[in-house]
């Protein structure tokens, strides 16, 4: 089957005065239609540079990237985007800002309503949709920020380590709930994270990238059953790909 | 109920008691120290002078209003479309902005003569005009900075829904600027008064500015202090207008600011 997303050498530099910064270099690799791919790196090796290529927000220097065929050169607008911080508008209380995605694109608002409130319930925040972002905590406000994300059930869904925020167990409740929804929907998913565990419980597909300049290391396919269960975090062939993800990162 | 400053919010209730506290000692106190009327009249004297005079400090208040109102109206809508301009056109941003920045380190207090002499003294014009030069920068530099500072990651989120101008416009730049546009209105209401006053004092004709150079002239520090008393209503009246509008259009913002009463 033909990719939905296709990398082809893609590089990029930053020119910040007469400083370059090399973000990205040589990274080619392509992502089925349906498939759920985790990028996983250090601070500072390209993931979120690599997210706004694919969406169209930001120019490539050199190579390609091409979604369904087409080479991007303008921002997307068939995909959900989640950024590393929320980006919430202040002056909209939670449901309004998940709702803002449906004004934008001019849909029947009435129509999503219970779609938005079922999203946020399923983020673990009901009771909180007619809050102002600044009556919530920063987690609850990235939750807030995916159910914008997924509310008109966009075909490809980019993440920026979109449970950064959160503690451990909620993280794990997330990862859970992600893949519910993704599971109905089988979108495409690009999913970036510094959390290894998280990349291997969500992705069928890994990608391991390696800092300065930006490269892929390796991409490892990650053979768990699905749906995935919490249980599924103490199988040794778990516990194995993470060993694996953390040799190709250079972890001692 | 804690009291105390670091639990306590500033309340109108003492305020207000505090300044009762003061008018009342400012009244007791003067003939003791035997301050003579003409520099510092007591609160009563300044009643009378309301009692008085009142038709007559009325008929000057009313210039004074209009050309504070007028001036503020105008600048404030000339501010915010010179903002939009200045952030939607490339060439405004590059040749207007630059040049308003030099524009407004001239004191434009200073050429109120010139103003008086270009439009006209007897004209209301001519003070409106004044106060409306006053008034009008920091709306444009607030609305500029409404207008433009929004997160990147906003306007790109924007984008990958497909958002049109427009509707980026309404439901983003728009709500993004009333923050700033607001704190550009307290400030220019501010200098209309200034404005204002300043164009009566330089003009002689009318209204509480003319009255205060009359007090000055008779040496009738009464008249004075009636006509600041006035001109101290008229700015917190209007100033409170303002806020009152903030809070109506603003509910998130609600109890950010500890001047939230
Ligand atoms: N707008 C920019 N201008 C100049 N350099 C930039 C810019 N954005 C990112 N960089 C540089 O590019 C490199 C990659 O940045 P990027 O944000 O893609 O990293 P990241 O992998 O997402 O890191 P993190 O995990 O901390 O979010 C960094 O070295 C960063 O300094
Ligand atoms: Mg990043």
């Amino acid at each position: 089957m033909a990719n939905l997303i296709e990398y082809e050498r893609v590089r990029k530099i930053y020119n910040s005065g007469n400083d370059e910064v090399i973000a990205l270099e040589e990274v080619s690799f392509g992502v089925a239609p349906g498939e759920f791919v985790t990028v996983v790196g250090r601070s500072g090796c390209g993931k979120s540079t690599l997210l706004k290529i694919t969406a169209g927000l930001l120019p490539v220097t050199g190579g390609a990237v091409r979604v369904a065929g087409v080479p991007v050169q303008a921002p997307l607008t068939n995909i959900g985007m989640v950024f590393q911080s929320p980006v919430l508008l202040a002056w909209r209380k939670a449901l309004d800002n998940v709702l803002l995605q449906i004004e934008a694109r001019g849909l029947n608002v009435g129509a999503y309503r219970k779609r938005a409130l079922e999203l946020l319930e399923l983020s673990g925040l009901r009771g909180f949709e007619n809050k102002y972002p600044n009556e919530l905590s920063g987690g609850m406000q990235q939750r807030v920020s995916i159910s914008r994300a997924l509310i008109h059930d966009p075909s490809l869904l980019l993440m920026d380590e979109p449970f950064g925020a959160l503690d451990a167990i909620t993280r794990d409740e997330m990862n859970l709930e992600l893949l519910k929804i993704w599971s109905e929907s089988k979108n495409t998913v690009m999913f970036i994270t510094h959390s290894i565990p998280e990349a291997v419980f969500l992705g069928d597909r890994v990608v391991v990238m390696t800092p300065r300049p930006g490269k892929v290391a390796e991409i490892m396919t990650i053979d768990l059953p699905r749906p995935r269960t919490t249980a599924l975090r103490d199988d040794p062939k778990f516990i194995g790909y993470m060993r694996k993800i953390r040799e190709s990162l250079g972890v001692q | 109920m804690e009291k105390g400053p670091s639990s306590s919010e500033p309340s109108v209730k003492w305020s207000v008691l505090f300044f009762l506290c003061v008018v009342v000692l400012w009244q007791l106190l003067l003939p003791v120290f035997k301050i003579p009327s003409y520099l510092l009249p007591t609160p009563l004297a300044i009643l009378a002078e309301f009692q008085t005079r009142g038709g007559f400090i009325f008929a000057n208040f009313l210039p004074t209003f209009y050309e504070t109102v007028l001036g503020f109206l105008i600048g404030a809508l000339i501010g915010v479309v010179s903002g939009l301009g200045i952030v939607y056109s490339k060439i405004l941003w590059l040749t207007i902005y630059p040049s308003l920045v030099v524009i407004g380190s001239i004191p434009r207090i200073a050429i109120a003569p010139l103003i008086l002499i270009w439009i006209g003294i007897d004209s209301i014009w001519s003070k409106v005009t004044i106060a409306f030069l006053v008034a009008f920068f920091p709306m444009v530099v607030n609305s500029v900075a409404g207008f433009s500072h929004i997160e990147g990651e906003m306007l790109d989120l924007a984008k990958t829904m497909g958002m049109k101008p427009w509707t980026e416009f309404r439901k983003i730049r728009l709500p993004n600027s009333l923050p700033y546009l607001f704190a550009g209105f307290k400030a220019s209401i501010a200098l209309a008064v200034i404005g204002a006053v300043v164009a009566e004092f330089v003009s002689g004709q009318q209204g509480l500015g003319y009255l205060i150079i009359i007090g000055n002239n008779d040496l009738n520090a009464a008249l004075i202090f009636a006509s600041i008393t006035v001109l101290s209503a008229m700015s917190l009246g209007l100033f409170g207008i303002i806020v009152g509008l903030e809070k109506v259009l603003m509910p998130w913002r609600r109890g950010i600011y500890p001047s939230d009463l």
